[in-house]
């Protein structure tokens, strides 16, 4: 079945993202408070982790080319390598993140090196 | 046709499959980004394929995703018929959403999923015809490397119609893009990507160790030195091949041609000049060559970043330092590697650039000049040929900062790169890739290049003057003892047309310049003969030494570098005093090491900037930082002398 984008809806966007040139400002919704506590830099994150990836802090530019480079806000990456570059892994392309650009990602670490939830 | 996709695809692999050699290398009009068209022909069923650049995304305000915008678009000379969009099978989502932007062109339109057989590998599976359906255009399982499924492809091209399926529209959010995708892939994919732990765990030790601050240096170290003495061990054989060539071609042309200035355009002006540049055709050809098999692996994108973290504080990006170190053998091959630099202000500014390393051609001159500064200290002179080296690239890297504060200002492109799955390179693609090299290289140093030099030499060889009284005495006199003493008799013709040479280095329209431009010189400590030398060498740098010989009157065959030492060292003003004081050595030596004294670079840098802009900048900034750098030399080491 072919999905109609003119009647598609989503039952409940946690995130929402316009980009491009020239497109209007950027919104980003969702994002609770507790999310925000738990976010720290890429950074920060431990290596070998999993985690949602959040790209609001960047400028439209590095925003736009990151989500069609398929690292999205939201979505769930896996952390191989922190550091400069930054490794990440979104399904099975690999990325390198640059020191500048990395410190600007902030990132809800999901699961721990091991693959357990993280407590709390 | 257009051929769009991702970067890391395996479009250029495709590309090249299906083209081979027939293709050719052109600008985008109105630009100076290069695209490549092929011809495909098989049976009766011909294309035309153009390259697109890959791209991300259709959108995004990049330099390549206009260019694919504009040609998709019909806003280039010509509109394609087709696209073809070239997806990797091993991870569909992105080539997905730029397929839907170029279904959305309404165009006939085929999607390739290429690396379908390492998709196969790794236990992935796709059914082409439900995911045909839900794109509304053909969908074909190939494999560009081994060429699997390509008269499949090429019969969906021939088959091609609009898409008419329902997608998502440009306005919908990347959400419902993103549910769209994910939903095809769940209908059309079947299987488990196997990408074992095993695998992932090499890659991300290759990884760790390729971009650690230390191991990742040290690695790069070692592959860039691997591949430059490559270059150099391997190109030195057909270089001196070419040269031999070229000298054989100006012996049978002056053999067949009659004496007289078209003689003397074909050995000396034509021949002559372009065997210097196509001489560098080797070095280009094997660069390339390993270029394309390191970026095949994988591993330039690891070190990009192991460099970004020097460069990007000049303001330039990682990438930028294979064009800078090429620059090192030569500049030609490193202004050309620039295309590497992905971003156009960057790319720009490591060619305005590039040209400060210290190249091949300036090591004559540096082995002269510092000859005369350090005789008999040798420590001192590898000390002082390692501070020409570090001079070229401090210079390079200051001047890069202040050009991207200054005429190239903005932000560099964010530093983030897909890292392409390590694998064995393709020989047939890195070849490719080095002869398409090789012919821009050709066709330019047939054009532009071969312009310049017709140039240079007519005003080295014109006015025609006249033989000195001096000269023809000593052919006088070599013709009366002819009989009695040959060997006198010869030494004396050599004199007497070393007395000519100079006479029309000096009466040549160059020379005349020299006369006029010499005040301009004067601060450096160049006398009239070392205004010459300077000038003459602005065609090439290492014309510099020869011409000295031929000035001080030592013919241009004088190449033995103790004899042209001894000859220059003793060389003479009118006034007596030394040619060559320590002063002049030392402002000589830093005005070598800056200037931009090579026509062939600036013709390069203007086919890859498309402008006469860009040169003439180099030329100004490189030349007036050489003058105003040796005029202080010159003054500091006069005054400290003579205190």
């Amino acid at each position: 079945m072919s999905l109609d984008p003119q009647t598609f809806t989503t039952a409940s966007p946690s995130v929402e993202t316009v980009s491009g040139p020239g497109s209007g400002t950027l919104t980003s919704r969702g994002s609770t408070s507790d999310d925000e506590k738990m976010r720290r830099p890429l950074t920060l994150c431990p290596s070998g982790c999993r985690a949602t990836i959040h790209t609001d802090e960047l400028d439209l530019d590095a925003r736009a080319m990151l989500e069609a480079m398929g690292v999205e806000h939201g979505c769930e990456v896996e952390i191989c390598k922190v550091g400069s570059p930054c490794i990440l892994r979104v399904e099975s392309t690999r990325f390198g993140v640059g020191r500048e650009v990395a410190a600007r990602i902030t990132a809800t670490v999901t699961t721990t090196l091991n693959g357990s939830p993280l407590p709390g | 046709m257009a051929l769009i996709g991702n970067p890391n695809t395996g479009k250029t692999t495709l590309f090249n499959r299906l083209c081979g050699l027939r293709a050719r290398t052109a600008n985008y009009p109105g630009s100076t980004a290069e695209m490549r068209i092929g011809r495909c022909d098989r049976g009766d069923q011909n294309l035309e394929i153009v390259d697109l650049p890959g791209i991300y995304g259709m959108d995004l305000d990049l330099p390549e995703s206009r260019m694919c915008r504009d040609c998709l678009d019909g806003r280039l000379e010509e509109t394609p018929d087709a696209i073809l969009v070239v997806i990797d099978a091993t991870a569909p989502a992105r080539g997905i959403s730029l397929a839907i932007a170029a279904i959305a062109r309404r165009l006939p339109t085929v999607v390739a999923l290429n690396m379908a057989d390492l998709a196969a590998r790794r236990g992935l599976s796709f059914d082409e015809e439900r995911l045909a359906s839900k794109l509304g255009v053909p969908v074909v399982a190939i494999s560009g490397r081994t060429g699997r499924g390509m008269d499949a492809l090429i019969e969906a091209i021939h088959k091609a119609i609009p898409g008419h399926a329902v997608l998502p529209l440009p306005s919908a959010t990347n959400l419902e893009r993103r549910a769209w995708i994910d939903e095809a892939i769940a209908e059309s994919m079947g299987g488990h990507d196997a990408v074992g732990s095993g695998r992932d765990s090499v890659f991300d030790r290759l990884d760790k160790a390729f971009t650690h601050p230390i191991l990742g240096l040290v690695v790069f170290v070692g592959v860039m030195g691997a591949l430059f003495w490559t270059i150099f061990s391997l190109a030195g054989i057909p270089m001196d091949l070419i040269d031999v060539l070229f000298e054989k071609f100006g012996g049978l042309a002056a053999a067949i041609l009659p004496e007289g200035p078209i003689r003397d355009l074909m050995v000396d002006g034509i021949i002559g000049g372009v065997a210097g540049t196509v001489v560098f055709l080797p070095q280009i050809l094997i660069l390339f060559f390993l270029l394309a098999l390191l970026e095949d692996t994988g591993y330039l994108a690891r070190a990009a970043f192991v460099m970004d973290r020097v460069m990007c504080r000049f303001g330039l990006p990682g990438q930028a330092f294979v064009p800078m170190l090429s620059s090192h053998a030569c500049a030609l091959p490193g202004i050309m590697s620039a295309r590497l630099v992905p971003d156009r202000d960057d790319r720009l500014a490591t060619i305005l650039v590039a040209p400060f390393m210290s190249c091949t051609a300036r090591l004559p001159v540096y082995v002269l000049l510092i000859g005369l500064l350090f005789d008999g200290s040798p420590w001192l002179a590898g000390f002082a040929f390692a501070g020409c080296y570090l001079l070229g690239a401090a210079a390079a890297l200051i001047s890069a900062l202040i050009a991207r504060r200054t005429i190239l200002p903005g932000r560099s492109r964010p530093m983030v790169l897909e890292l392409p799955a390590y694998r064995r390179p393709s020989i047939r693609n890195a070849i490719l890739v080095s002869w398409d090299r090789g012919m821009v290289f050709l066709k330019n140093a047939g054009t532009i290049i071969l312009g310049i030099v017709i140039v240079m030499w007519w005003l080295s060889a014109y006015p025609k003057a006249e033989s000195p009284d001096a000269a023809i005495a000593l052919r006088t006199e070599a013709a009366e003892v002819m009989t009695a003493d040959p060997v006198h008799s010869e030494e004396l013709e050599a004199q007497a047309e070393r007395i000519e040479l100079n006479a029309q280095q000096s009466g040549s329209f160059a020379g005349q310049i020299g006369t006029l431009a010499q005040p301009l010189f004067a601060p450096l400590g160049a006398d009239r003969t070392l205004t010459v030398g300077i000038l003459t060498s602005f065609l090439a740098r290492e014309v510099f030494v020869s011409s000295l010989a031929v000035l001080q009157g030592g013919g241009s065959d004088v190449d033995d570098d103790e004899s042209v030492l001894t000859l220059v060292r003793d060389a003479k003003r009118p006034d007596g005093s030394r040619l060559f004081n320590t002063a002049t050595a030392a402002s000589m030596l830093v005005f070598f090491v800056l200037a931009m004294q090579c026509l062939p670079t600036l013709a390069v840098t203007r086919r890859e900037t498309g402008s006469w802009k860009w040169p003439a900048l180099q030329f100004a900034w490189m030349t007036g930082l050489a003058w105003v750098f040796s005029a202080i030399v010159f003054a500091v080491v006069t005054a400290s002398t003579t205190a």
